[in-house]
């Protein structure tokens, strides 16, 4: 069922980029954390955000999210710039948020429902439904969120981010503390989505392996700054080569350290 | 199946959250709802038994006071809850949704909901305790008026302020020199005697900034304008003063006492696991709190003396009895919390070997 409506969404989304970030330089008050980064995601590409802790992961997500605005710089979500307008950009946009910021006082359900209908959608989608019942949180949904375990918030902020069918799934870290069957059954939700050119994936992690598997790029940041990037070509070369993503991403972190001091 | 209601109020998702968590809140603890009702009923009684209904009599004849009162007052509290959103954005479960309030209404749904409170007390009195309704209608707008001019003069320095810090961010953006070497948490000026000695002493430091965040000065306020309000108005200055400060004396106690309980049973959650002896955990994490109850008790005592000698006795004995509950409370507290937090110690695990 189509869930989400799409007033003023451009028809160029479909074969454009759904993310376009240009030159964004963003912080907190005065002091810049990301630095002058350029990002483009293509409809139906799966993206990996990587880098050590805080090196602007999660800023630079909040950036896309619209929770921080950009010193300098634009981002456009499926052509519609965020500085412009907002709100018609984040209609496109499906985040998932850090587990422990879901009210406790809520229940699942009814943070589905707030989500839905602050979205503007009629009805939650069908595969949305289905990846709860894959998630076994369908008994839990009337429950209070702080009886949930770090699992099931975790499993509830990555399905509240795909509710309205999202262009773009901004992810942080979603596989933290799910179960392997959760984790397995997100991952091939995800990858059906991306495949079907529904939708893009932007995750920030550091399960390389996921990346390796999963993903069709992936960025290395470091220091607030993109220093690597490897293609799916790439990625692909190291499941058959033998090598690993981390010791790419280890080196490439050394000589871009390296190169800075 | 999840149906999605349409309305606007339901499009606004920082609106339903608040009324989802108040009415969440209210069918889990159904004690809290017949507890603001109560309240309600009190203010009332309140109003209509007490000196506060003369205070409030005399207030409702000068609006204006009224006004530039509850001007500040409102304005503060807008100003601090607009700032909390803004400088939590990033971390707002709903930041990401297309649809909901602006900051500056968000803020303003708190001190909206305290005038509404107020005016309900200030109509319910004037129906039912003899208030006349036009000086509670007046007292009701002036309140409102208050509130308005807090809200339009927030408004306007938070623009302010914002294009201040847009401006401030262009420049730091702009810089080539602004991006930090490496990480960007702001790195703490070193201890230097960073955990060098094992010691369990710094325990005692936790209850003490549990009291004191329990008593900071907005807590402090709320408790004192009530008892201020309840004093007669043709009672002496030094009165007043005395009184408030017996009642700060004595939430200090309370609140060090409160948060030793708190606190005792954190700690015990947290260091069960690494076998503490109870007698070493009990001292470590009382010895501050005890001791700061000691020098209040004091403090009081002294204060009691010197407003009247003959009340020296009294309030020696009562200072005495106090300290030893404390200690005797802190004592049980710390055992009772080592004992429920530790399978190996637990009455139960003996019992069954």
């Amino acid at each position: 069922m189509d869930a989400l409506t799409t007033e003023g969404q451009p028809s160029a989304v479909d074969q454009g980029a759904v993310l376009r970030m240009t030159d964004i330089t963003a912080g907190y008050g005065a002091e810049p954390v990301l630095c002058e980064v350029n990002l483009e995601v293509q409809l139906g590409e799966w993206v990996a955000l990587l880098g050590p802790n805080g090196s602007g992961k999660s800023t630079l997500l909040y950036c896309i999210a619209g929770l921080l605005r950009p010193m300098v710089g634009d981002i456009e979500v499926c052509g519609v710039s965020l500085a412009r307008d907002t709100a018609s950009g984040k209609r496109f946009l499906g985040y998932g948020c850090a587990p422990e910021l879901i009210p406790p006082l809520l229940t699942g359900r009814q943070c589905l429902e707030v989500y839905a209908a602050a979205k503007g959608v009629h009805e939650i989608d069908a595969t949305v439904l289905d990846l709860l019942k894959a998630f076994a949180m369908a008994p839990l949904l009337d429950q209070f969120v702080d009886t949930y375990s770090l699992g099931t918030r975790q499993k509830l902020a990555a399905v509240l981010a795909l509710v309205g069918a999202p262009k773009l799934i901004v992810l942080d870290e979603a596989f933290n503390g799910l179960d392997p069957a959760s984790g397995r059954a997100l991952k091939r939700h995800l990858r059906s989505l991306v495949e079907a050119r529904r939708a893009s994936v932007l995750l920030a992690t550091h399960a390389l392996d996921v990346v390796e598997r999963y993903a069709d790029r992936a960025a290395l940041l470091l220091s607030g700054r993109i220093a690597r990037q490897w293609s799916g070509a790439e990625l692909s070369g190291f499941r058959s080569s033998g090598g690993t993503l981390e010791e790419a991403v280890s080196a490439a972190s050394e000589a871009y350290l390296g190169g800075l001091r | 199946m999840l149906m999605i209601s349409r309305t606007w109020p339901d499009r606004q998702p920082s609106l339903r959250v608040g009324w989802l968590r108040f009415s969440n809140a209210t069918r889990r603890w159904p004690l809290m709802a017949s507890s603001l009702a109560l309240t309600l009923l009190a203010v009332g009684a309140l109003v209509r038994f007490s000196p506060v209904g003369h205070a409030v009599v005399a207030a409702a004849r000068h609006p204006i006071a009224v006004l530039t009162i509850t001007g500040p007052f409102f304005a503060i509290a807008i100003y601090r809850r607009r700032r909390r959103l803004g400088r939590d954005r990033h971390r707002d479960w709903l930041g990401s949704l297309p649809s909901d309030l602006p900051l500056m209404i968000r803020a303003l749904f708190g001190p909206l909901a305290g005038w509404g409170c107020a005016a309900f007390a200030l109509l319910t009195a004037s129906a039912t305790a003899g208030l006349p309704f036009t000086r509670a209608a007046s007292l009701v707008f002036a309140a409102a008026g208050g509130l308005s001019a807090a809200a339009v003069a927030v408004a306007f320095i938070m623009a302010l302020q914002g294009r201040r810090e847009l401006r401030v961010q262009r420049t730091a953006g702009s810089s080539k020199q602004a991006m930090p070497a490496s990480q960007y948490a702001a790195a703490r000026r070193p201890r230097a005697s960073w955990a060098t000695s094992a010691s369990l002493v710094p325990l005692g430091y936790w209850p003490m900034a549990r009291a004191r965040f329990s008593e900071r000065p907005k807590m402090r306020a709320r408790t004192l304008v009530p008892l201020l309000l309840c004093l007669p108005l043709d009672a002496p200055a030094a009165v007043a003063l005395a009184a408030a400060a017996v009642w700060l004396l004595t939430m200090h106690l309370l609140s060090i006492m409160v948060g030793l309980m708190r606190v005792a049973f954190a700690a015990a959650s947290w260091l069960a696991p690494t076998g503490v002896g109870a007698a070493r955990f009990a001292v470590a994490v009382s010895h501050r709190a005890l001791a700061s109850e000691i020098a209040t008790c004091a403090l009081l005592v002294l204060v009691a003396a010197a407003a009247d000698h003959r009340a020296f006795h009294a309030a020696l004995i009562c200072g005495m009895l106090w300290t030893a509950a404390a200690c005797l409370l802190s004592a049980a507290a710390c055992l009772v919390a080592l004992q429920s937090h530790s399978v190996a110690r637990s009455l139960v695990h003996r019992w069954m070997r």
